[in-house]
Formats: C-alpha cells, structure tokens, sequence
C-alpha cells in the first residue's frame, strides 16, 4: 500500500512542477547548428546543449582542465601516440538510440572529411579509419604522432547519432556518405546533449527542449525549455533582460550597457577574468600590409593605453596572442605602446610610398566598442599619413569575408576565446597555414619557421619541451606583428538573480550550458 | 486666353507679372514662411557649418574617450557621444550632408528626369513609348525598396546611397513633365512659335521649358525632404554614411545602442531630420499654393 | 468602356512593368564580384566541388539562359538558395511575409480610421481649433522620420511605461490558418491570443501608420472643402436640410472615393517605411528579412524580396484603380 502511494506521489511531484522556461539573449545567429562546424560562441552554445563532447572541462572545479565525460576513462600508450577510451554505458541518444563506439568513430571520420569547425586541430595527426571501435565501449585513437593538444582538443569533440544521420543523408560530395547529413542537421539535432532541437529559425530563435532521457538525470528546478533567441539592439536586449522577459543576455553588451544593468534591482552581472584576446587582426596577403614594417609601424601608432583604460574599462594589456591566464604564455614577449616617431621611421624604412597607405578596417556593426576601437585606430593612423576607412559589417558576414584572403578587409577587429585549454589554441590555432578561412585567422599569416616550431611542439612528448617550443613560436610570432594586440578583457554577463548555479571558467560556451542552471524564485 | 500674339516680348510680360503676384500671395502665408526660415537657416548652418559649430573638428576622426556621454549642459549644448565628440557640431555637420546630398540627388534625378519628359513628350512615337515603359518599371516599386536594392550590389558609403536614391528617383520628374508638356503642347504659343519657324529644339526649351517650371519646383521643394527621409533611413541601416562620417541617420542608429540612459546621442539627430523636412514640406506646400498647382505626389511613395 | 474592358487594360498594364522590374533586379544581383558557388561550399571545397555546384546553380550559362532559368524557377516557386539561411529563398518568403501583410495592413486601416474622421473634423471646423491642430497633426506625420519615431515609441511605451513589448510579435496562435495572428485568432475566438498579438502589433503599427495618417487627413481636407462648396451641396442647403445630413450623405461619399486613392498612393510609402520599422521592433516580417538579406549580401533573397514587393505594389494599386473605376465611371474613360 505504502509503496504504491510513494509511486503515486512522487512522479506527481515531479510532474506537477510547472515547465520552466528559459530565455537567453545573443547578439549574433547561430552560424551553424551543426557541431562539426561550429566555431564562434552561438554556434558552440547550441553545440553544447543539443550534443555531449567526449571529454568535459571540468567546471566543477572551476578549471578548464578536460574531465571525463561521454569517455569514463582513458590510457595513453607510452609514446604518446595511442589513446584507449572507455565509453560510459547507459547513454542515450534523442532518437532512444544507445550511444556506442560505433557512433564516435563515426562522428570522428566525420569531422575529418568535413573539414570544417575545429577539425584542423585533428587532422594533423588523425585520419579517417584511424579510429577504431575495439568493442561496443572501448574506442582507440591512433595518432600519427604524439600530440599536446589532443586531449583538450576533444572538449570540443561532439558526438553524433551515426544511425539517424546516416538515414538523413542527401545527395552529396563525400561518396557513400552523401553529403553527410548537412541539409539534415540544418533543422534537426543528432545529439544525446540535455536538450533536443524543437525548432530553429535561423534567423531568429531556435527552441530547445528538455531530453527526460539525458544519462545525468534531472533534479527539480532545472530548465525544461530554453529559448535562444537572436536579438542584435543592444538597447532592446536590456530592456529584455530589466522587464524579465529575458533571463540571461550574453556577454557582448557595452560597458556602459553592463554598468546600466547593474544598477537595476534583480539583476547579476558577473564579472571574470577571462582568457579572450581582442585583437586586430591584420591581412598580411594584402598590400600594403604585406610589409612587416608596415604592419609594425602600425603596431607602434596605436594607442593602447587609451584603449584599455577608456575603452575597455578593466581589462589586461594584452601581450602576444596567448591570453595571459595560459599556461605557456611567453611572459617575455616585447610590450608594444603607441610611440609615434618610431612608427614614422618604420614607415620611412618600408619603402612604401604614402599614396599607397591606404586600408581598410571592419567590425562587427552590431559592437559599439569594435567602432571606438576603429576611431581611435583611424586617428592614430591618420597621424602617420595613412588613410582609413572604416565599415561595419553583420558577423555572419564577416565570417563570409574570411573565407578568402581577396576579401578579407585590411584589418579586422575580433575577439577569440580560448577555444580548448592548451596554448595550442592561440598559437597553431591562429598562425599556422591550416586554419585559413576562419575568422581566427583573418592574418593568412605564413612563416615557414614559425610552422615548424609549431608542428614540432605539438609533437614534443615532454611537457618543459613543449613549451619551450610554443613560446619560442610567440616571441617569433609577435616580431612580424600580424596583429595589433590589444586586450585581454573582462568577460562579463547579466542574468536574472533567481538563475543559480552560472560558472565561468573561461572557455567559450561552457558557461552558457542551461544544464547546469536551476531557477529558484 | 490670350489672342493670338504678333510678338515674343509681349508674351514674357504677363509671366512677369504673375511672379509677382505669386510672391505677394506667398508672404501673405504664415506657415510657408516659417518653412522658408527654417530652410534658410538650415543652408546658413550648412554652410557656416565651420564657422558656427563649437567644435568642427568633431565631425570628423576626432577621439576623446575621457569626454564621453557628458549630458547636455553649459559646455555641451546637445551633450556629447560615445567618442567623446560634440553633438551639437555633429548635427549641424549633418545639415550640410544632408542638404548636398538632396542637391545631388535631385538634380540628376531633374536632369535626366526632365530630358526624357521632355523628349517623351514633344516628339511621340516609339521613343516616347520606350521612355514611359521604362518609367512604369522603375516606379513599380517603392524608391526606398529599390534604393535599397541597389546599396546591395555596391559597397556601403555615402557616395553609392546617392547614386543608388538618384536611380530611384527620376522617373518621377519624367512623369511630371510629360504631362505638363502633352498638356502645354496645344497651347496658343506654342503653335504661334512653331507657325514662325522656330526649330523644334527651341520650341521645347524656350516655350515649354519655362512654363512647366512652376509644378516642377514645388516638386523639387518637397521631394528635398522625402530624399532626406530616404537618405537618413538608408544610412540607419548601415547602408549610406560610414563612421566617422555625422550624417544625422549614422548618428541615431550609433547612438540607439545608449538609449534610454543617454538619450541625447540619438534624439538631436531625430530632432533635425524632423525639422528640415517639414522646413522643405510647409515651403513646398506654400509654393503649391501660390502656383496653385496639382501634382500627384506620392504614388509610390518616399 | 465598359468595366470589364477597363479591368483587362489595368491588369495588362502590370505586366510589363514587373517583367521590366525582375530584369532590372536580376541584372543588379549577377552585377556583384564574388563566387556564389565558393560561398556556399566554403573555403575547404575542391575546384571540383565548386565547379559542380556552379553548374548545378546555373552561373557558367550566359546571362539570358540565367534570366529565362530564374524566372522559370519562379513560376515554379523556386526563388534560388539563400546563403544566409541556408534554404530556398521562396520557404523564407512564405515565412516572413505574412507578418508584414498582417502589419501593412492594420496600418494602413489605423491610417484610415484615423485619418479620415480627423480630415472630416478638419474640413467642418475649416480654420478653427480643430482644424489647425489636425493641420499640424498632418504635417508632422509626413515630416517625421518613421525610424525615429519608433524608437522613441519603444522608449516612452515600452521602456518607460512598460506597459507594451518592446519587440517581435510574440508567440504564435496555437492553430495557424493565414499566418496572420490577429486573424488567426478571431477565426477561432481565442481571444487572450487575440489580445496578446494586439499588444505586440499596437507600436509597429502607429509607427508604420503615421505617414499614411497624415496623408490621409490632408487629402480628405481639401477634397471635403471642394466637395462642401461645389452646387449641389449649396443647393442641399438653401433646401434648409440639416448641416449633418449634407456631410454625410453627399460629401462623406466623394470624400470616401479620395481615401481610396490615398490608399493606394501611400502604400508605397508604407512598403518602403515598413524596411525600417521592421528593422527597429525586430519584427519577423519580410522587410526585416529583406534588410538583413542585404547586410549579409544574400543577393537571391534581396531579388526575391524585391519582387514580391513590386509584385505586392502592383496588385494593390490594382485593386484601387479597380475600386475607383466602379466607383467613379469617368475615371475608365481616362485609362
């Protein structure tokens, strides 16, 4: 009697709390909903939610250090090359599928033959068919050589339902694969992620709901709905987040936008450190910058000072490309201030007459602080005798633009997170030739000597090596300035103070994972 | 109507007297004069933009980042923006941009406009048709959408808006002087310059040119403001002005982002926009007044 | 002529002018530097792949064949790819549109219901109070940037006073019929949806409507005035009938006729300046796509919007010359 009360009870109790709904505020559209093409933050933020990476950072902890994950546990062969993982059981897919070996050799092959997202950090070292499926749960990764990167790398590594892709396939390039379930996962989801895919305008919003099935389980007060909607205003998006018909905006408000909403009752703004860099990257495939004394006399022009103290309001100078928080930051690298007479006698010695200093500089329309950042830019350089114009350009086209070098502008503004937890990400990930066409790395920066350190340091089996050889690439990087670093800045946010539970340990998306939020009001 | 007359020179005397009259009927209007003054002024501020604005050098690649979003006050009439910039000097900078680009726009659109009216109206045949055919194609379309169509194609600046707004814009010229002309044709003077010998080339410019002046100005009076409205809706897009570049619509949809807290960046601007059109609307309808012409204005619309 | 007659001349006049307008738009769009094929694919496509696709897309034809291909795919309701979202241009119109049908129009019957009793007031109370502030009414609607105008609705009403949404339409009605939400929801009389999509389209709607309003007023003004001078009114009233029975029912219905044009005319207006109100309220309607379109350069989609438009301008101003031929029979002997 008693037992059949509490069977009564208790699901009722669990069913009868209302569904809670959530409404999160981003300022660019989700460029892809696919996983293995995803690389700016929306992108990675619905990639989180709809799918499970094999390894997890562990923000438990507040480190982004990869935990176990999809993958219980892991070996590594004695000469770095061979990783054995085993697969937690019990997983399922939004389909009811299990989740087994099957589905990350597949999901892995994929990624490779796409090409696309983060798949160049494997592809120097894995091929499709190099990864194996030695039984339902166990899975073996065979590299090419020893790797540093790999390991955080796979933070980024999602997963897929082989089954329901494969049954979605189209018409496409990649042989039996068709075209690998592009058009399909356009409108749906693979994933075995908290959420499922309900709807995806992608223009506007995608809708994501509650999967009950999701092998964590599920405790009261979590989110059951979330509403990822795309709103560019930024006076719009406040007003959303102070009336509460928004619960969290994302982190791309201006300052004075996050100091408006910290005066407003029921309202968090978090601030971090973070590990983001904001720099301008500079074309150095297009004339005139592609003269490294050019490139440098502007590195000398701009006011940095301005720009962090004014600007930025709270952020850290940044030196060379690696966020200052990384392990295997150069803490040697030169400090670059605006020095005017020494960016003149750069220019002098370039040989490049002044009719010829003519650029262009881009930014996202929808970021104020990109724009002061290109005015300040503008009348620094027109100091010197260059002439600049300056365009805002939607991100989504901006990240069209860098596709090819002919129509990336002279100089872009951008921001780039950490993407995985190794230097790797702000060195090989931004200057080595085989990331082109992404927005990472709009230099098309090409150094025959830099490329070898780099490749050399992703093979380094010990770690004081590895290192040695990363800061050896920055300090090499830094010296033909194909970037005018400017800033590691302040990551903040706002949400409604009844989310409990935010956690930011830096890497891009993995605090937006609604998982981990519970609504107490 | 006039009898048939012996003489040119005793046909320009009653155009004189009736701009005459014209002008008294229009002093006598008080809102048409208020529309004057603000034009007036507009183009005095336009023009003495160096002259009168506090801080000149704020409409162009000024920084000052410790000065930003100072509200209107002493030092600030209209406060100042995100970059520290003067306001007040931005918008009367604005008025010159504004204003040229009107210029600009409608005086292509008047000359290729009236050209083709002209010709499609005096000499019939399948030119004529050809010109009016190509007239319904453009105006088949709301000259905003097509505006913006054609920013699509070129690169975002305030040179292409123009171009783009002039496309748009002349087959409403075509149309008005057609009409006039078809209209004017069968007039006593023309047949009385035609039976003297005069070339068909003169009799169009001489004759018929100046008598169809009258809709044609209170047209181009009133299209100034609904140019502007276009241009500043364009560059609000991000389709016409690039920073630093103070056109009045760039100025709102930078300053947009502050609202409410600093409001002052993005109501100045408005505030102009407003009244410079409506300066160029109370004129025009003055003028139509006098004139007492009818045109249809707005098919298609601005 | 007879109305049929009348009928059948109006309709063929359209044609060459949207054929005329597609060519133009067409020829615009295959202007633009820059590989459709390269864009589509992205950056890792071999020569091979691309070379493919831009067969599959038709751009190695000549320009005719591209033409003749795109208009056919038209017809069939194939608008071409959009790069932006990823699938037929023609799916994102049949999307969006609706909620700029469902805007458009209730502005424009704000417009008029607004406009027109206000022109009457004008014209009854001719240089009086009521006539002066309608006057000023008038002009600062046509003078007044639509874009601003919106944003300082938002501020006032929704920022402020809280008491309206600051953007989008809200969600949908449960059962969707038109598309339209208002509509939709009085079919099935559920109206706290009904109530909910009001509240979302009261600000776009008086923003958009402003122009039109204006207009309207101005137009019904004068053409009332005339009307209450010409003879058979004066006659009507040396008979010694009523004041109020004169306006009614003699003038109301010329002043009626006047609106009708007013309608058409300023559609235009309305069309165009929904590009930026949409833009403002983030409302999801096809000028809002059409802007966004053209930041990101999606050249298939700024033709396809481009067209509907005119093609939307078009039957309108169909419909009204249709309407003012019934009314008003002089009118045909003009065409």
């Amino acid at each position: 009697m008693l037992v059949l009360t509490a069977l009564l009870v208790l699901p009722g109790q669990v069913l009868s709390q209302a569904p809670i709904t959530f409404n999160y505020i981003e300022q660019q559209i989700i460029t892809a909903s696919d996983p293995a093409a995803a690389v700016d933050e929306s992108s990675l933020i619905a990639a989180i939610n709809l799918y499970d990476p094999l390894l997890y950072p562990n923000v438990e902890q507040g480190s982004m250090a990869p935990r176990p994950h999809l993958a219980e546990s892991w070996t590594l062969s004695p000469d770095g090359r061979v990783y054995t993982f085993t697969l937690r059981r019990g997983v399922k897919f939004h389909s009811g599928r299990d989740l087994t070996a099957a589905d990350v050799v597949f999901s892995m092959d994929r990624a490779l033959r796409l090409k696309k997202g983060f798949s160049w950090v494997w592809t120097p070292v894995l091929e499709p068919g190099a990864i194996k499926a030695v039984d339902p749960y166990t899975v073996r990764m065979e590299l090419k050589q020893a790797y540093a990167p790999f390991l955080g790398s796979l933070l980024l590594f999602f997963i897929l339902d082989k089954d329901l892709v494969m049954s979605n396939i189209r018409p496409g390039p990649y042989g039996e694969f068709g075209d690998y379930g592009t058009a399909f996962l356009e409108r749906a989801d693979a994933g075995s992620g908290p959420y499922k895919m309900e709807r995806f305008d992608r223009a506007t919003e995608m809708v994501m709901a509650r999967f009950d099935g999701y092998w964590r389980g599920w405790k009261p007060n979590q989110i059951s709905r979330v509403s990822f909607k795309t709103v560019t205003e930024e006076a719009t998006v406040k007003t959303l987040l102070l009336s509460g018909q928004a619960d969290m905006v994302n982190q791309w408000l201006t300052v004075q936008g996050f100091r408006e909403l910290r005066q407003a009752a029921g309202i968090v703004v978090k601030e971090d450190p973070s590990v983001q860099l904001f720099h301008l990257e500079m074309n150095t495939k297009k004339p005139p910058l592609d003269n490294v004394k050019v490139r440098q006399a502007i590195a000398y022009a701009f006011d940095y000072d301005i720009a962090i103290q004014q600007i930025f309001e709270g952020a850290t100078k940044a030196r060379g490309p690696v966020p200052v928080r990384v392990p295997g930051w150069n803490s040697n690298l030169p400090v670059f201030a605006r020095n005017t007479a020494k960016a003149r006698q750069l220019l002098a010695e370039s040989g490049v007459p002044a009719s010829a200093l003519s650029i262009e500089y881009a930014y996202v329309v929808t970021l104020p602080l990109e724009r002061q950042v290109g005015l300040l830019l503008k009348n620094n350089l027109e100091a010197i005798g260059f002439k600049v114009e300056i365009r805002g350009e939607p991100w989504a086209r901006i990240v069209d633009l860098a596709t090819k070098a002919e129509t990336t502008p002279h100089i872009t503004a951008i921001f780039d997170t950490l993407k995985y937890p190794h230097v790797d990400s702000h060195t090989y990930g931004m200057y080595h030739p085989s990331c082109w066409g992404t927005f990472r790395c709009m230099s098309f920066y090409e150094n025959p000597k830099v490329t070898q350190t780099l490749e050399a340091a992703r093979r380094a089996t010990k770690p004081e090596e590895q290192m040695r050889l990363y800061q050896a690439a920055q300090a090499m990087i830094v010296a033909d300035a194909p970037s005018i670093y400017v800033a590691n800045p302040l990551h903040r946010i706002a949400f409604r103070d009844y989310v409990k539970g935010y956690r930011y340990v830096g890497l891009l998306g993995f605090d937006v994972a609604y998982y981990d939020f519970t609504i107490v009001k | 109507m006039a009898a048939v007359a012996t003489g040119m020179e005793e046909l320009h005397a009653p155009r004189r007297e009736e701009w005459r009259r014209a002008w008294h009927r229009f002093r006598a209007s008080t809102l048409s004069l208020v529309g004057l003054g603000i034009i007036l002024a507009m183009a005095g501020a336009a023009v003495l933009a160096p002259v009168i604005a506090p801080h000149p050098d704020h409409a162009g690649a000024f920084v000052d980042f410790t000065n930003t979003f100072r509200p209107p006050g002493r030092a600030y009439l209209f406060g100042t923006d995100d970059i520290g910039r003067d306001v007040l000097s931005r918008v009367i900078y604005g008025a010159r941009i504004s204003l040229s680009i009107g210029a600009v726009v409608l005086a292509i659109a008047l000359v290729i406009g009236v050209t083709l009216g002209l010709i499609a109206g005096y000499w019939t045949g399948w030119w004529s048709s050809l010109i009016m055919r190509l007239t319904d194609v453009f105006l088949a379309i709301p000259s905003i959408v097509l505006a913006l169509a054609v920013t699509a194609v070129l690169k975002p600046n305030l040179t292409n808006a123009m171009i783009a707004i002039a496309f748009t814009w002349w087959p409403w010229y075509t149309r008005l002087v057609y009409g006039e002309v078809l209209s004017v044709k069968q007039e006593v003077y023309v047949e009385a310059s035609r039976s003297v010998g005069a070339s068909p080339w003169r009799v169009a410019f001489r004759e018929i040119l100046p008598n169809i002046w009258s809709p044609v100005i209170v047209k181009l009076t009133l299209d100034m403001g609904f140019v502007i409205l276009v241009e500043t809706g364009l560059s609000f897009l991000g389709l016409g002005a690039q920073p630093p570049t103070p056109a009045w619509g760039t100025m709102i949809a930078e300053g947009r982002i502050y609202m409410p807290g600093n409001w002052w960046l993005a109501t100045f601007p408005g505030l102009a926009i407003f009244i410079a059109v409506l300066g160029f609307n109370l004129l025009g309808d003055g003028l139509r007044d006098v004139f007492d012409v009818q045109i249809e204005q707005w098919r298609g619309g601005a | 002529m007879s109305f049929g007659t009348y009928l059948l001349r109006r309709m063929l006049h359209i044609i060459p002018a949207l054929v005329g307008l597609s060519i133009l738009i067409f020829l615009l769009s295959r202007v633009v530097p820059g590989d459709p094929a390269r864009l589509a694919l992205g950056p890792d496509a071999t020569p091979e792949q691309v070379r493919q696709l831009r067969q599959e897309m038709g751009l190695d034809k000549p320009l005719l064949t591209q033409y003749v291909l795109y208009v056919g795919g038209l017809f069939r309701g194939d608008f071409g790819f959009s790069l932006r979202t990823r699938r037929n241009v023609a799916q994102d119109i049949r999307e969006f549109l609706p909620a700029t049908v469902e805007l458009t129009t209730v502005a424009m019957l704000f417009a008029v219901a607004v406009g027109l009793p206000l022109g009457v007031l004008a014209a009854v109370h001719k240089d009086r109070g009521a006539d002066h502030v309608s006057r000023l009414l008038a002009l600062g609607g046509v003078a007044l940037p639509r874009f601003w105008l919106a944003i300082l609705l938002q501020l006032v009403f929704a920022y402020y006073l809280g008491i309206l949404p600051t953007i989008g339409r809200g969600p949908a009605p449960p059962v969707r019929i038109t598309g339209l939400f208002l509509l939709d929801s009085l079919l099935v009389l559920n109206i706290p949806s009904f109530l909910v999509a009001l509240k979302h389209i009261i600000l776009p709607a008086v923003a958009l409507s402003l122009g039109s309003l204006a207009q309207i007023t101005r137009l019904v003004r004068a053409n009332m005035i005339e009307e209450m001078r010409r003879d058979y009114a004066l006659a009507a009233r040396s008979y010694g009938l009523p004041e109020r029975l004169i306006i009614f029912k003699y003038v109301l219905k010329n002043a009626f006729s006047s609106a009708l044009t007013v309608i058409g005319l300023s559609y235009g207006f309305l069309l165009g300046n929904a590009f930026l109100v949409e833009t403002v309220f983030a409302w999801p309607g096809l000028a809002f796509y059409g802007v966004d379109s053209l930041l990101f350069k999606d050249l298939n989609a700024v033709v396809g919007v481009t067209i509907v438009v005119g093609a939307a301008f078009a039957v309108v101003n169909l419909l009204v010359d249709i309407a003012y031929g019934y009314l008003d029979p002089r009118i045909r002997y003009e065409a």
